[in-house]
């Protein structure tokens, strides 16, 4: 009978030092769960954080660069170049970059009888200072003629003038 | 812990939205207030001289807001080459403020000869746009009127050139050419124009510029005149004819000319005493005056005797005032004040006491205060310009006392100043 009540208290205590032992690593696993989890959600959030943060300050910064852009077309004016056989007849835009940011003309459209896109590789004009080129398009005396400048934020500017 | 870390990234996070898009508005007010500025920047060009070939541009700032004037433009519409240039200038022009001298200082020789198209162009970019000297630029609406269009030999008409900017850009510096005679045998002598130029003519103003013509010679002959502008459009001119008539003023039809009765203008004078007559129109006021003039009887065939109501009659110009000075049949101006020795009465009738013969002069005396009167009128004490004429009352008959015709007429055109 004491042998019995002997093996019985053995195993009662042995069962009880594994239940302790469980709850600690039970425990652990969940501390370390929970751990891994807060850390993985919140570096997501941070992460998806500055990603908006950086896709809100690029897009602010695109806007609001492109509505501080401001080009003057100054002055158009009619000519032609007689010293080359025609088509000969040519139209000089200068503009000006009137606004507080620098900026790069792509583009140069003249609309009147007929159209012409003319792309600009060297319209890079910073603040106060002016552009100056040369388009070959054969105008006739008092044709009006729409002249549209694009600029490399898409900004379009657009002015009339007279051929004479 | 995972909370307040989260927490804290999204506070972070939205002061940083919030801040950015308080800068993206504060972007959007400075270029509302940029292109405000631009929209209310206003100017104006007021005077365009050549000064020592130069361009003197005086520009008035019209609006609120300084401009800074840094570009100017100048195209040559006269020479072939159409040539273009573009001058960096830096003028400050303050609100309401005016500047000169624009264009002095940059290395362009002007010519009077030559048009130019100019355009000014501000800091913010904007621009105005005027031409100088450049008639020669478009066709102006052009004439040339003669008034009157016809004259007798000897007289003179004005040459009338009226040029209307039908443009929509001012023109500054217009001034035309001395027309020219292009036909007609008359003999025609031209003055000076005036005004010799307009220093602009904004679009829809017209100018005029006179002419006084002396045309002589044989009726019908005529002059025909061209004018334009200087530095013209070709052909926009315009013409107009003088043609010469005859003046006739003969015996028989004198009197259908310059009236029945007239006045011999040069023999109007005037004295008040020391025995002085006077010619001229400066009467000094407040002291008694008598005057006298020579009456034409311009019908041919009849007397016509005077009536005592014939009255030498000044009116103010400025006022309501006026002084009459009845007929007398004459006056002593050796004394001071001059005095009517005879005054207007004569038998039977007391009245048609002095008869001016046809074809005949009679020299008249004018200074009672009324009809028939001894006492001398005077002008007020004050300083007024008055304008005189004769009034005759009259009847043509064969003697004072004969029923006869009555005949009155006004005779003007006489101008005192008494001071």
């Amino acid at each position: 009978m004491r042998i019995g009540n002997n093996l019985c208290n053995r195993f009662s205590s042995r069962y009880h030092h594994r239940r302790g032992l469980a709850t600690i690593v039970t425990s652990a696993i969940m501390l370390s769960a929970v751990g891994i989890m807060g850390t993985t959600a919140v570096s997501w959030s941070n992460s998806n954080l500055v990603t908006h943060q950086e896709i809100l300050s690029k897009s602010i910064s695109d806007k609001t660069n492109k509505i501080t852009e401001f080009i003057t077309i100054e002055n158009v004016w009619a000519g032609q170049d007689t010293m080359i056989p025609p088509p000969n007849k040519f139209l000089n835009v200068t503009l000006t970059n009137t606004g507080n940011i620098g900026l790069t003309v792509t583009e140069i459209k003249i609309d009147g009888i007929t159209s012409k896109v003319t792309p600009i590789t060297d319209g890079e004009i910073v603040p106060g200072r002016s552009y100056s080129t040369i388009i070959y398009y054969e105008w006739n005396t008092n044709d009006v003629l729409n002249v549209y400048v694009t600029t490399e934020r898409d900004s379009i500017f657009r002015t009339q003038v007279f051929a004479e | 812990m995972f909370a307040i870390i989260a927490l804290l990234s999204i506070v972070s996070y939205i002061t940083y939205s919030m801040n950015t898009l308080d800068k993206f508005n504060q972007s959007i007010l400075v270029t509302n207030q940029e292109n405000m500025d631009r929209g209310n920047e206003e100017f104006r060009v007021e005077k365009v001289t050549l000064n020592n070939n130069k361009f003197n541009i005086t520009v008035q700032n019209a609006g609120n807001l300084p401009i800074n004037i840094n570009r100017l433009w100048v195209e040559n519409k006269t020479h072939t080459d159409d040539w273009i240039y573009k001058y960096d200038i830096n003028e400050a022009v303050a609100p309401g403020g005016e500047t000169s001298n624009i264009g002095q200082n940059i290395p362009l020789t002007s010519l009077d000869s030559q048009s130019y198209k100019i355009m000014l162009v501000t800091e913010r970019g904007n621009s105005q746009q005027f031409t100088v000297n450049s008639a020669s630029s478009a066709p102006l609406k052009i004439q040339l009127l003669a008034f009157p269009p016809t004259v007798s030999s000897g007289f003179t008409t004005g040459l009338v050139m009226l040029v209307t900017n039908n443009g929509s850009g001012t023109l500054f510096n217009l001034a035309p050419q001395t027309p020219s005679k292009s036909s007609g045998f008359a003999t025609c002598e031209l003055g000076p124009v005036s005004p010799p130029s307009y220093d602009s003519l904004p679009p829809g103003s017209t100018a005029i510029f006179k002419w006084d013509l002396t045309v002589s010679g044989k009726a019908p002959d005529s002059c025909t005149y061209t004018a334009e502008l200087q530095n013209p459009y070709p052909g926009n001119t315009a013409q107009a004819t003088v043609t010469l008539k005859t003046l006739k003023i003969t015996s028989t039809d004198f009197a259908t000319n310059a009236g029945v009765l007239s006045i011999n203008y040069t023999s109007f004078r005037w004295s008040q005493g020391g025995g002085d007559w006077h010619h001229d129109w400066n009467v000094p006021k407040g002291s008694n005056t008598v005057f006298s003039l020579d009456l034409n009887n311009n019908n041919v065939t009849g007397t016509i005797w005077l009536s005592n109501s014939t009255t030498l009659v000044f009116y103010s110009v400025s006022s309501s005032a006026q002084v009459p000075y009845y007929i007398v049949k004459n006056v002593d101006v050796v004394p001071t004040p001059p005095t009517i020795s005879q005054s207007y009465t004569c038998p039977p009738l007391n009245d048609y006491c002095i008869g001016v013969p046809g074809n005949g002069t009679a020299t008249l005396y004018f200074a009672a205060k009324v009809a028939g009167g001894n006492a001398v009128g005077q002008f007020s004490n004050v300083q007024i310009q008055y304008t005189g004429f004769l009034i005759v009352f009259g009847k043509y008959s064969d003697a004072p006392n004969d029923a006869g015709s009555q005949y009155g007429q006004n005779i003007p055109y006489i101008g005192l100043l008494v001071n």
